[in-house]
């Protein structure tokens, strides 16, 4: 079906994304362009109007997309009626040659995005599924969009995209009021407002496809590949492939200027879009783990625009880095000592930074009791009938790994396997004028697998009160040990980080327990308490972790004293927001604990209630190392 | 859109420890295969991929799914056993060739199945083989290793550990050898590898993206050159290729002359006790690379250089490691040792 869509040109604004896009279009070997930014900031029509720049074939990708579709299947017609195995090219194998968009990027399961990713990269892949044997040869531009506050990609994932952008939401009242009367001039009449805009779209198409044919002369000296190289460097970035890009990005810009070489400003505009999601803070010089660092996140440079355009002569200050803490200033002094020692780790500000965040190190001598496990019988009953078993059922998602016959009726049918066990017979059987005769008991149906276990999802208090006295270690110890069984489970781990004003997803979902705990090593503690925040923003990743596959299992860990202390609107009391968060919670039904990391004389048990309204178990985090069982549950109703 | 020719091995600049542990793979196919880690974007893939243009021939029992070696009766196929304990088998030289698992593979084409048209065609139950068929006596490459599925993991694992592919479904019984060098690539980042598999592998390297300015520019330029025309590139780097293909061959021939003393063995056994590496396995990787090494240096009797170099290619990922712990090989004990 081919849309009728808002025309390309008549998007107000977003200058950038639409120069991000030209560049995308003019030379695929950019790698792609990701979008990120609000909802209803236009940039979807944006993407979606990019397809009348183009004469190539446009794909999009649902975030609802099988594997079989994705990578195509077995052609069930041609199997049925000429008997032979023939190939139903997938969405990857369509997109050859053209443009594969992806409007919700992280909503889409992981191993699917990073599957469309990599096979760009490597032009082709091996398709080895469904007694289909096959190299296919295919080459896209990925065009992708993203809004942030329903979670992150994956770093891995990030910067496979050769280009980033990010918008931000027009605040201007006269560009608002433009827009606003072009879109119901749409709304009313789209075959006409298209019509008015025709001749600018036309001209843009234009000067993409005089790029496109110029490209392949455009050339880049040593000097700019040195040049580009001085960039990477600058921003240390992972691998080389963002040279590549950053030159090829390059290599458009000439091209639309009608150049045929680059020159150092065509570097420097392309830096804007190509190292700002993959900057990565410089490890200590001795150390050449390049783990311990991370690229931002697409959120982070969403508050922090991207470093404007280098002015050639100092360019030495372009990557200068955010003022994140830096590894060596974290504190690995073993706790143990006379208590002296703690009071100054209490009174002793970060000198690297402004705002006297600090950050503690692990406390490895937590002890904790190896077993976990046991789920209460009445949490067991109540998630009995909720949400969770009801969707299980007959859920297609995960990848197919083999067949079996079928236990009740299935839609799900691995048609190979069904094929295949009907093959036998077929000498023998009446066919009705089809090349095979299937009957029901050669269906087979799909056993999918999931990918890993549990989810565990912790929510962590990080503002200043925690990082009095002792507790941020201990908490970070507790998260260890629970880390530690994950990794030893397979399980996946995410964290979120509120304090100060805000609540950031300081990890996305991950299966690198190892990344995990690094990430939790740096961790900066600090400012105020917004815990309804911290609270809504796990909503959000529940959310996305619902919707990306709505059988799985997270485990929620709130480690918290419950004292909120920043309200979600000014004036709003903090404490009680937080509790109705907390029972937005509970209304999930899902397996969740609170660490309250409370101490000292003076008690106030919010923590406590907090737990209460969430419907989550609650311990208190110095008795957990004498605590004979912690209870999480895991599996809940396997 | 046609794919271009491979990235030429020989072409790729640095990462010296990843070339030296892949080639070290093809001189020694019993070696027991090499995990590279690192970052994206670092010619991982390219690499293994690239080393397909170098893989020597070897002599295979012709018309043979498996390839068997007419010289090794012990791996034959029941086919082969069938046909030719009897007779001499015909030969043909093949090359050796690198097999690529997708990490989106299913179970039926990994391990072979139902061949569908016989069955239709003849109503005959015969078994069509898999990518485990296809990698006997090659390479397997996975790449993305860390994120395959565990169930096709298990598979490998079987296979890798038995040499055999034992298939067990549809209506069909059957086995078949399945002796290959495993070769995964992984970037750590984006979750962990299976202790068990990691187990699997002789070697382990680590590679990263190129710091040094000048070295670096011409990893691009190289790079771009190649994109912008790949067969001008590729005959560029023929004399080189051809060198190095000539280097494997003579190693090859080189190293069953190869021999260890008693005291490179016992060298190698401290080394292990020394580092509280789990097994035997070290021991004898240790001295199985170590003798590879002396082949590809052009010497019959393993030196303690080569001790010491296989100790960093073959120990790293053996290392008993506690989870976040970093794995750090106290490389004081190892030249100690070595050099006591």
């Amino acid at each position: 079906m081919k849309r009728q869509g808002f025309p390309f040109a008549a998007v107000l604004g977003m200058e950038k994304a639409k120069e991000a896009m030209t560049l995308a279009l003019v030379n695929p070997r950019a790698g792609g362009l990701l979008i990120s930014g609000a909802k209803g900031t236009g940039k979807s029509t944006l993407a979606r109007g990019a397809r009348e720049l183009t004469e190539a074939p446009w794909t999009e990708v649902p975030v609802s997309v099988t594997e079989d579709r994705l990578y195509g299947s077995i052609d069930a017609e041609a199997a049925v009626t000429l008997g032979k195995r023939k190939l139903q090219p997938g969405l990857i194998d369509e997109a050859d040659g053209g443009v594969l968009y992806v409007d919700d990027a992280n909503l889409l399961r992981d191993d699917i995005l990073a599957a469309i990713l990599t096979i760009r990269e490597a032009g082709g892949y091996r398709l080895e599924r469904d007694g289909l044997s096959d190299w296919r040869d295919t080459a896209y531009t990925v065009l992708a969009v993203m809004t942030p506050e329903s979670g992150t990609l994956p770093a891995s994932a990030l910067d496979r995209f050769g280009l980033f952008v990010s918008v931000d939401e027009e605040t201007d009242e006269a560009a608002l009021a433009e827009i606003v009367s072009r879109t119901l001039e749409f709304e009313k009449d789209g075959a006409a407002f298209r019509e008015t805009w025709t001749k600018e779209t036309g001209g843009l198409a234009k000067r993409i496809a005089e790029a496109r044919a110029i490209l392949p002369e455009v050339e880049v000296s040593d000097a700019m590949i040195r040049l580009s190289s001085v960039y990477t460097l600058k921003a240390n970035t992972a691998g080389h492939r963002a040279d590549i890009y950053l030159i090829e990005a390059a290599r458009a810009e000439a091209a639309l200027a009608g150049r045929r070489y680059v020159l150092p400003k065509d570097l420097e505009r392309a830096a804007e879009f190509v190292l700002p999601h993959r900057m990565r803070e410089l490890p200590p010089a001795e150390q050449p783990e390049p783990t311990q660092s991370e690229p931002q996140q697409p959120q982070d440079s969403r508050q922090q625009p991207p470093p404007p355009p280098p002015e050639p002569e100092n360019r030495d200050e372009l990557f200068s880095q955010p003022d994140a803490p830096k590894p060596e200033e974290t504190d690995t002094e073993a706790h143990e000592g006379n208590p002296e020692d703690h009071r100054d780790d209490e009174t002793m500000a970060n000198p690297n930074t402004q705002s006297g965040d600090r950050i503690d190190a692990a406390d490895m001598h937590v002890k904790l009791p190896p077993v976990w496990i046991e789920p209460t019988k009445g949490r067991q009953k109540k998630s009995g009938s909720g949400k969770r078993s009801a969707t299980r059922t007959d859920e297609r998602q995960g990848r197919y790994v083999r067949a079996e016959l079928p236990r009740t009726k299935t839609a799900d049918i691995a048609f190979d396997a069904t094929l295949r066990a009907a093959a036998p017979y077929q000498k023998w059987r009446e066919k009705n004028g089809l090349a095979l005769a299937i009957r029901s008991e050669d269906i087979r149906s799909k056993v999918r697998e999931k990918r890993t276990g549990n989810i565990f999802l912790f929510a962590v208090d990080a503002s200043g009160s925690m990082g009095a006295r002792e507790r941020m270690k201990t908490v970070k110890g507790v998260i260890l040990k629970i880390l530690l069984e994950a990794y030893q489970k397979r399980d996946r781990v995410g964290m979120i980080a509120f304090r100060k004003n805000q609540a950031e997803v300081l990890l996305p979902v991950t299966k690198s327990v190892d990344f995990a705990q690094k990430k939790l090593a740096t961790m900066p503690t600090g400012g105020k308490t917004p815990l309804a925040k911290g609270l809504e923003k796990t909503e959000d990743v529940l959310d996305m972790i619902y919707r990306q596959d709505p059988t799985q299992d997270p485990v929620l860990i709130v480690i918290t004293d419950g004292r909120a202390t920043t309200p979600l609107v000014p004036g709003g009391d903090a404490t009680v927001e937080a509790m109705n968060e907390a029972e937005r919670i509970a209304k999930r039904k899902l397996p969740a604990a609170v660490i309250d990391t409370e101490t000292g004389f003076v008690k106030l048990g919010l923590a406590k209630k907090l737990a209460q309204k969430m419907d989550a178990s609650y311990f208190r985090v110095d008795k957990l190392s004498e605590d004979s069982l912690l209870r999480v549950w895991r599996k809940m109703s396997r | 859109m046609k794919r271009q020719g491979t990235f030429p091995f020989t072409a790729i600049i640095g990462q010296e420890d990843m070339k030296k542990a892949l080639v070290l793979n093809v001189v020694n196919p019993r070696l027991g295969g090499v995990l590279i880690q690192g970052e994206k974007g670092t010619a991982k893939s390219t690499a293994v991929r690239a080393l397909a243009d170098l893989l020597p021939p070897r002599q295979c029992i012709a018309g043979c799914r498996f390839h068997d070696d007419p010289a090794d009766k012990s791996s034959w196929c029941d086919e082969c056993h069938e046909k030719y304990d009897n007779a001499e088998p015909p030969v043909e030289e093949l090359p050796m060739k690198v097999v690529e698992l997708p990490v989106s593979a299913t179970e039926d084409r990994v391990v072979g199945t139902l061949d569908i048209e016989a069955a239709i065609k003849e109503g005959k139950r015969s078994f069509e083989t898999g990518i485990l068929a296809d990698a006997n006596r090659n390479i397997l490459y996975v790449d993305e290793i860390n994120l395959l599925d565990d169930h096709v993991v298990d598979v490998l694992l079987d296979s890798a550990a038995m040499g055999i592919n034992t298939v067990e479904r549809e209506g069909i019984s059957y086995s078949h050898p399945a002796r290959f060098s495993l070769v995964g690539t992984m970037n750590p980042e984006e979750g962990d590898i299976r202790p068990q598999l990691l187990d699997r592998f002789a070697l382990s390297v680590y590679v990263a993206g190129e710091k040094d300015l000048d070295r670096r520019a011409e990893v691009i330029k190289r790079r771009l050159a190649y994109e912008d025309d790949a067969e001008a590139f590729i005959a560029q780097w023929q004399e080189e290729q051809k060198n190095e293909v000539h280097r494997i061959q003579r190693a090859m021939k080189l190293l069953p002359q190869v021999t260890a003393s008693n005291e490179i063995l016992r060298t190698a056994a401290q080394i292990s006790i020394a580092l509280e590496v789990d097994g035997h396995r070290a021991d004898i990787t240790l001295i199985k690379t170590a003798e590879t090494l002396a082949a590809v240096d052009g010497h019959t009797e393993v030196t303690k250089d080569d001790l010491k170099t296989a100790a960093k290619l073959a120990l790293p990922h053996r290392m008993r490691r506690r989870p976040f712990e970093e794995q750090k090989l106290d490389w004081e004990t190892v030249d100690k040792v070595i050099d006591a």
